[in-house]
């Protein structure tokens, strides 16, 4: 897949919360990706197993439709972490990387 | 144009726009987005899931004005891509399925000739990508009736051991027809017609 800076961004939300549950439309505000771009690259990464989806369970809501959601593989999880780590030393990307903890 | 937007006959172009504009994704943004995601394919679980956002706990009224307005890129982008996937995939599905019938026309010939029914049990994938019409009595010589509805008619010995009456040999396979692996599996053809299916 190629390295985009919105691959970067969505990579980047993901990998805050390997293993918690992702809204597209927090995503969205997370990454700074517009939906426009987002929902492509979620489509990519459902497609090569990085990320699998689910839906809310309609009886623990109300009132509103069930939203969808996005999970990590494992796979994802190193993949996507090999690639964070792969840009990290990239001139382009490094204003979207967390910096080093201190 | 300059003329239009300054010449006094068409001052009330600009506002209308604009409060038209505004009350369609401000004040009926669920009617506008239904509109947008008609752009998806008609299963493609995003019609749902864009729906389901603008109504989402997080979702203030002013995002929702928003979130509408973005769902126009996200359709154009997202959607019709995916109808041309779709639409690419269908494609290849038909290609495949003429070199499935045509294999199984020419596999089986010699039981349709000698009035041997084979019918081979399986899910509604094969009867979906076949059609209920599809390997019939005017299809095969002979007027035997095969009725395929699985895989295992690519199977030979299995239909050879049921006596080539019923087979329910196909692999254990629930795939859909979106990633069904038959291509990978039936022989190869020997004539030159051959396409590959991929």
């Amino acid at each position: 897949m190629r390295k985009t800076q919105a691959l970067v961004r969505v990579a980047v939300a993901l990998m805050n919360d390997p293993y918690g549950k992702h809204w597209g439309y927090d995503l969205m505000r997370e990454s700074g990706v517009r939906s426009g771009v987002l929902y492509p690259i979620l489509r990519r990464l459902l497609a090569e197993n990085w990320v699998t989806d689910g839906w809310e369970d309609p009886a623990v809501i109300s009132g509103r439709p069930p939203r969808r959601y996005y999970e990590m593989t494992e796979l994802g999880q190193r993949d996507l972490g090999a690639l964070l780590a792969a840009v990290r030393h990239e001139a382009r990307f490094r204003h979207i990387l967390p910096g080093p903890a201190r | 144009m300059n003329e239009l937007l300054l010449g006094g006959s068409a001052w009330w172009i600009v506002p209308t726009s604009l409060l038209v504009f505004g009350a369609t994704f401000g004040l009926l943004p669920g009617l506008m987005l239904r509109l947008l995601v008609q752009l998806y394919p008609k299963d493609d679980p995003r019609r749902r899931e864009l729906f389901a956002e603008l109504y989402g706990p997080r979702m203030s009224r002013l995002g929702r004005f928003e979130w509408v307005f973005q769902q126009l890129e996200t359709a154009i982008r997202d959607g019709l891509a995916a109808r041309r996937e779709l639409r690419r995939r269908l494609v290849k599905l038909a290609a495949t399925r003429e070199d499935l019938v045509a294999y199984i026309r020419r596999e089986f010939a010699e039981f349709a000739r000698s009035g041997v029914t084979v019918t081979c049990e399986r899910d509604d994938n094969v009867r979906h990508i076949f059609g209920p019409d599809d390997l019939t009595t005017d299809d095969m010589a002979g007027g035997t009736r095969i009725i395929i509805t699985g895989w295992g008619i690519r199977q030979r010995p299995l239909l050879e051991s049921s006596g080539g009456m019923v087979v329910d040999g196909s692999p254990a396979s629930t795939d859909t027809h979106e990633t069904w692996p038959m291509a990978d599996s039936y022989p190869e053809r020997d004539d030159h017609h051959h396409r590959s299916p991929r």
